[in-house]
């Protein structure tokens, strides 16, 4: 059977499948594609017109290796391999197939669907290169070689899933980032090479954790180039996947999600402070309403007499215990943060506003929840927003809960004892082999990647021998 | 490294499932503050002659749940003062808790027959802080928490914030539970409290209850108390009077009336005591005190230096004068409020420093007196 | 499984020796030793912390030396090397019955002071399984994470400290610590003996050495860190001197924790409410190395696994916390592990010192004949 008949067995159900004969000086030539995903303007100028032009004489000998040399496409191959060519294919190639010959030709014919660059919106920052990462990956890869124009530069690429046949690319410096790191990362991909269906690099990150039960991210996403490439320079590992604006950088501490890529453009007071703004805001996102509720359950000594008078007249009109009241306006205001994510963009940001402040007001005047726990719930979500990953945000609004039921039950030391947990869960944690809690560079400004402060960029170890600009002091300035 | 150094890592269930049971039967009782009766004051008295009850408590405490928090007096009679619990509790609907109370009152027949055991349970619960202020009532503790305030305020808020101003800025020395116990447990030093007292609709700090141990002895007046406060080492006061003698200054001025007074304010005093006889034993009282002049009596030219420095040296005087009889006063009465004899204490290696011991030398002790008094302006005009 | 990469992340940089001995030094006594201190040498207290601060850092020192002439393996295998595989088993069990002994008077202690002030109903049964909970799934992490916790958690707990500047404020240190040098060098002595019970626990050294990354560094670091310890006992020592009046101090269980009662902000008050609760990570802490050294211990002798070593030991301490019911059988606990503590402590390595010396002594010179 030819390669004619199996190929058309194939493709028997698929309505896309094109299959073209050209009979030029009484020889016949196929040509296959898929209609949908082949380029209508590649398939004419670069296979139909040159094979019109050919004269007798070339025709008569005509050969697959002969055309090669004369179709102007970009990539072509011989092939005979079914599995090959049907892969192909998929993929928007176009088979050249001379009547009776064993071996076809693959060209090159992808149409690209690509949209165009845009700013980042996820991570949205005001300093710094604004482009974003596209869902084609070698726009991606491109941006990366813009930024990063050296031969240390290294991609290697594997592919993924037996249907998605999902290609991935690890990106890393040589000379940089831990070899062993990135062997250990390779062989856990290719370790999952089976796996069905490989759409978004949030899941390969998940796959390649680990610790696979985690709460936390323990891989870095992120949407802006300079980001990655900051990574990258850092001895970091990058990952993309075709088909996915995220690259996910690796591994990671835990302070990195809370930095944003504008701390290192800004000055250097502005960006420490910032730094300190986000670690305060994470503690405040995750503890005030358990706090609330631990006080207003158990503690009612440590509050000073003022404070005291104001709880109490806010709380009396409550019918519920603190905890019951806390968790249903936790919940409610986790339902108008998800509702508001799926609306439409326009509807959904008046939604959310409107909603919340209708449903709070007429909560506090039904007197079903007290108006300083309003407040302090929505001081805790507006803190949760402050963070800069939103995979890392995601999971301390997720930590509030359990804090807030052992706050009920036990008051202080329920909610240390939660503290004390979730303390030994991350020093539990590794980002390929890395502690989680790298503890030793938390405060002082070695290298910024790991620190929790921004320290001047000449105090930075990294920057300290090369860039630094000394200048003769002896007195002060005239 | 080894990709079944992973897969091998098991997820550890066991403690989430053990936090989830323990959670759920947490056994801890809560203590919703609206919920409960949140005592603010504690009065202490005798109990009556005929009732074989040895003391009689009244309990300040907001109303639960009510939206004022206007304060309730709920009293009862018992042998011991947290054993009264027992019977109050039959009174209100709503659990009485004890952790914020921030004044407890003695009646002045209770407290002059000592308090100590009152004091005692205070510090052996660990609900109470040590920043309750302990007060002598006139009479007795339940008419003063009983009493109608005239700024309408809740009566347990009203003699907080009474009593912390004039802590704060006037003549009463800290009484907290901590100093109060600070002096009763030294030995060279007595315990002072203010004395409240309810005329009309009006509560008010009307002297200064001196403190033999834990027993009421007497009481100091409020020039008195200004001047044990002055010499318990730094302090500040709002305003303070001075009565100064017109015989020398006649030459700066025409008098009007046979008495000058002055009238300094934000008055800043600083007092050092030193032993110079270690046998006597002799005390140094060195006595540093700045204000600014606010009001004169009489019509005085104070634009030259030389008047205020005459003005200054009177009030010296006077002071001194004031400082030689309530320490007479307390001498006569060995009484200690001061500390006197701390500071003989740390200068001296004696052994056995005892409380009897000290009172001894007290009555024999001598003082002198230093006192220097700067104005340190005198207004915006001259 | 055995591999390099792996292993390597398990071994602490040195500096971990001085966060070690911060949660083993600082636990519940810290909370409550002036009282046993003031008892002794009265207002010269502390010269009595000082005194026994020095006498620790001399045992250190001897720690040290001995840890060096081992090649820094732990005490276990140093027991073996010396006394034989019998004898220097059945010593390392008798440290692993005194380990244990002040694993259950550490929790006990904590367990009372919640009972006090804020969990009076709630048996302590609970509390325990609670904190075993906590520990059961740190120690499955091994000693790295065990060191990162404590470093956490003493960072979480640390800041207290700077609420001492309140109590200082109201201290009269020219009063209280004048004049200096009134008790006697026998009272100052029986005073360093009661601190001693306090102090104990920096021989931790000898346990945690071993899984140091270069563990000739950890002597520095070791001195460093008591040293750090010595300065915040004598601190609160001081402060608690000049704060509390004479017998107010004696009539005072927990010192320390009376300290935070004036500290007042504007919406929190009660401080000490707050340091008990915070206290909770340091016990934990404390707990953590308590229980690694004795399911080491139990290891090395019997070569058990961890785990079940582990569990074997929390049985046991379950049952201990819940027979020890009333707060004077609680008392005779506590002098008793304070006796063991001065013993372990101080008395232990030198004699381990001198026997090593004696022990190498005599085997180079049966070498040489």
């Amino acid at each position: 059977m030819s390669i004619l008949n199996r190929l058309h067995d194939v493709f028997a159900e698929n309505c896309q499948w094109t299959c073209r004969f050209l009979s030029i000086h009484g020889r016949t030539v196929h040509i296959m594609f898929l209609s949908n995903v082949a380029d209508d303007q590649l398939l004419s100028e670069g296979i139909l017109r040159p094979l019109q032009k050919l004269d007798s004489h070339e025709v008569e000998q005509l050969t697959p290796d002969y055309l090669l040399g004369q179709l102007p496409l970009k990539k072509g191959e011989l092939s005979c391999d079914l599995e090959q060519i049907c892969h192909k294919l998929m993929l928007g190639w176009s088979y050249v197939w001379i009547q009776d010959g064993t071996d076809g030709l693959l060209m090159y014919t992808a149409a690209h669907h690509e949209r165009s660059l845009s700013k980042a919106e996820i991570e949205s920052d005001e300093y710094g290169p604004q482009v974003a990462f596209v869902e084609e990956l070698s726009t991606n890869l491109s941006l990366l070689y813009k930024l990063l124009p050296d031969s240390k530069l290294c991609v290697s690429s594997l592919e993924m899933g037996d249907v998605s046949k999902t290609v991935v690319n690890i990106v890393y410096l040589k000379e940089y980032a831990n070899e062993d790191q990135v062997s250990l990362l390779r062989s856990r991909i290719s370790s999952l090479q089976h796996i069905n269906g490989m759409l978004d690099s949030l899941k390969l990150a998940q796959l390649l954790d680990d610790n696979v039960a985690t709460l936390f991210p323990t891989m870095l996403h992120t949407e802006r180039p300079d980001r990655v490439c900051q990574g990258l320079l850092a001895n970091k590992i990058a990952l993309f996947v075709d088909g996915s604006p995220f690259a996910v950088l690796c591994p990671v501490t835990i302070y990195e999600f809370f930095h944003a890529g504008s701390d290192m453009y800004q000055r250097w007071i502005v960006g420490m402070l910032l730094r300190v703004l986000r670690m305060c805001a994470m503690i405040a996102s995750v503890f005030v309403t358990s706090i609330y509720v631990a006080a207003i359950t158990f503690h009612y000594q440590v509050i000073p007499p003022e404070l005291l008078k104001t709880l109490i007249q806010s709380h009396s009109r409550v019918p519920f215990p603190p905890i019951l009241e806390a968790l249903m306006l936790e919940v409610m205001i986790e339902l108008l943060r998800e509702s508001s994510i799926r609306m439409p963009s326009k509807v959904g940001q008046t939604m959310g506003v409107v909603g919340g402040i209708v449903i709070g007001q007429a909560a506090v005047e039904a007197g079903f929840i007290s108006n300083i726990l309003l407040m302090i719930v929505a001081l805790g979500t507006l803190s949760s927003f402050v963070v800069s990953n939103f995979a890392m945000g995601n999971s301390l609004q997720i930590i509030r809960f359990p804090l807030i039921i052992l706050a009920g039950a036990w008051g202080g030391v329920g909610i240390i004892v939660g503290t004390c947990f979730i303390i030994i869960h991350l020093a539990r944690q590794t980002s390929l082999g890395v502690p989680y809690l790298q503890p030793m560079n938390m405060l002082a400004g070695k290298s910024d990647e790991h620190s929790v402060m921004r320290m001047i960029w000449k105090w930075m170890k990294r920057e300290n021998s090369s860039y630094r600009i000394r200048k003769p002091k002896e007195d002060f300035a005239e | 490294m080894h990709i079944n150094n992973r897969e091998k890592k098991r997820v550890y269930f066991v403690p989430y499932i053990l936090l989830i049971f323990l959670v759920v039967t947490g056994c801890a009782e809560a203590k919703i503050i609206d919920k409960l009766g949140i005592l603010v004051a504690v009065g202490y008295d005798l109990a009556d002659e005929d009732s074989n009850d040895r003391i009689r408590t009244t309990v300040l405490s907001y109303k639960p749940g009510a939206t004022s928090t206007n304060t309730v007096p709920t009293s009862a009679s018992n042998n011991t003062s947290k054993g009264v619990r027992e019977k109050l509790s039959l009174r209100t609907s709503a659990k009485l808790v004890i952790g914020q109370m921030r004044v407890a009152a003695y009646g002045e027949p209770l407290a002059r027959g000592g308090i100590i055991t009152l004091t005692d349970t205070f510090q052996r619960d660990s609900e109470i802080g040590t920043s309750v202020y302990l007060v002598v009532a006139k009479d007795s503790a339940e008419q003063l928490l009983n009493a109608k305030n005239r700024q309408r305020a809740g009566t347990g808020d009203y003699l907080y914030d009474l009593l912390k101003k004039n802590i704060e800025s006037g003549i009463v020395p800290s009484p907290t539970l901590h100093h109060f116990l600070n002096a009763y447990y030294r030995s060279g030093k007595d315990p002072i409290l203010p004395y409240l007292e309810v005329q009309g609709d009006e509560i008010l700090i009307s002297k200064l209850a001196l403190m033999k141990d834990d027993r009421m002895i007497g009481s100091l007046n409020l020039t008195e108390s200004f001047s044990v406060k002055a010499m318990m080492g730094s302090n500040h006061f709002l305003t303070h009077e001075i009565e100064l003698n017109t015989e020398r200054l006649r030459k700066y001025y025409e008098p009007t009336f046979d008495k000058l007074y002055v009238t300094l304010s934000h008055v800043m005093t600083k007092t050092r005591i030193k032993v110079i006889d270690k046998n006597t034993p002799e005390f140094q009282v060195q006595i540093r005190l700045k204000g600014e002049m606010e009001e004169v009596s009489d019509l005085i030219n104070l634009e030259e230096a030389e008047v205020i420095h005459a003005l200054e040296r009177e009030a010296e005087k006077t002071l001194k004068s004031e400082f030689e009889d309530v320490m007479r006063k307390l001498q006569k009465k060995q009484v200690d409020p001061v500390g006197f004899g701390s500071h003989y204490r740390s200068s001296v290696r004696v052994q056995d420093f005892t409380a009897e011991k000290w009172r001894e030398m007290f009555k024999e002790a001598r003082f002198v007196f230093d006192v220097k008094v700067t104005f340190v302006n005198v207004g915006i005009t001259s | 499984m055995n591999n390099k990469e792996v292993d390597s992340p398990t071994l602490l940089h040195p500096m971990f020796t001085m966060v070690f001995m911060f949660v083993t030094q600082i636990s519940i006594g810290m909370l409550a030793f002036q009282k046993y201190v003031y008892r002794e040498s009265e207002h010269d207290a502390w010269i009595s912390v000082i005194v026994a601060g020095l006498c620790a850092h001399a045992v250190l020192f001897l720690i040290l030396k001995t840890l060096k002439r081992y090649q820094y393996q732990d005490l276990f295998q140093i027991h073996v090397r010396i006394f034989g595989k019998w004898f220097g088993g059945a010593c390392s069990l008798i440290i692993i019955c005194y380990w244990f002994s002040v694993s259950v008077y550490i929790l006990r202690n904590y367990i009372e002071v919640l009972h006090i002030w804020i969990f009076a109903e709630v048996p302590a049964g609970v509390f325990t399984a609670l904190f075993f909970m906590l520990i059961m799934y740190a120690l499955s992490g091994g000693l790295r994470v065990i060191g990162i916790v404590s470093l956490v958690n003493l960072m979480l707990v640390g800041w207290m400290a700077a609420l001492l500047y309140l109590p200082i404020r109201q201290a009269e240190w020219k009063l209280q610590l004048l004049p200096i040098m009134e008790a006697g060098m026998g009272d100052i002595m029986m005073g360093s003996l009661a601190m001693g019970a306090t102090l104990g626990g920096f021989e931790v050294v000898y346990y945690v050495s071993h899984r140091m990354k270069q563990p000739h560094r950890i002597s520095t670091y070791a001195q460093l860190g008591l040293l750090f310890v010595n300065l915040l006992y004598v601190i609160v020592m001081l402060v608690s001197i000049g704060y509390y009046s004479e017998d107010q101090i004696l009539n005072n269980s927990w010192g320390t924790l009376s300290l935070f009662k004036i500290v007042q902000f504007a919406f929190l008050e009660r401080l000490e409410f707050v340091l008990i609760m915070l206290w909770l990570l340091i016990i934990v802490a404390n707990l953590l190395v308590n229980y690694w050294i004795m399911t080491q211990g139990l290891h090395r002798v019997f070569n058990v696994k961890r785990k079940y070593a582990c569990i074997v030991i929390m049985v046991m301490a379950l049952i201990c916390n819940m027979l020890l019911k009333t707060g004077d059988q609680l008392a005779v606990v506590s002098v008793l592990v304070g006796k063991l503590a001065v013993l372990f402590s101080f008395a232990y390595p030198i004699f381990i010192f001198i026997v090593a010396y004696i022990v190498d002594y005599v085997r180079t010179k049966g070498k040489e004949a």
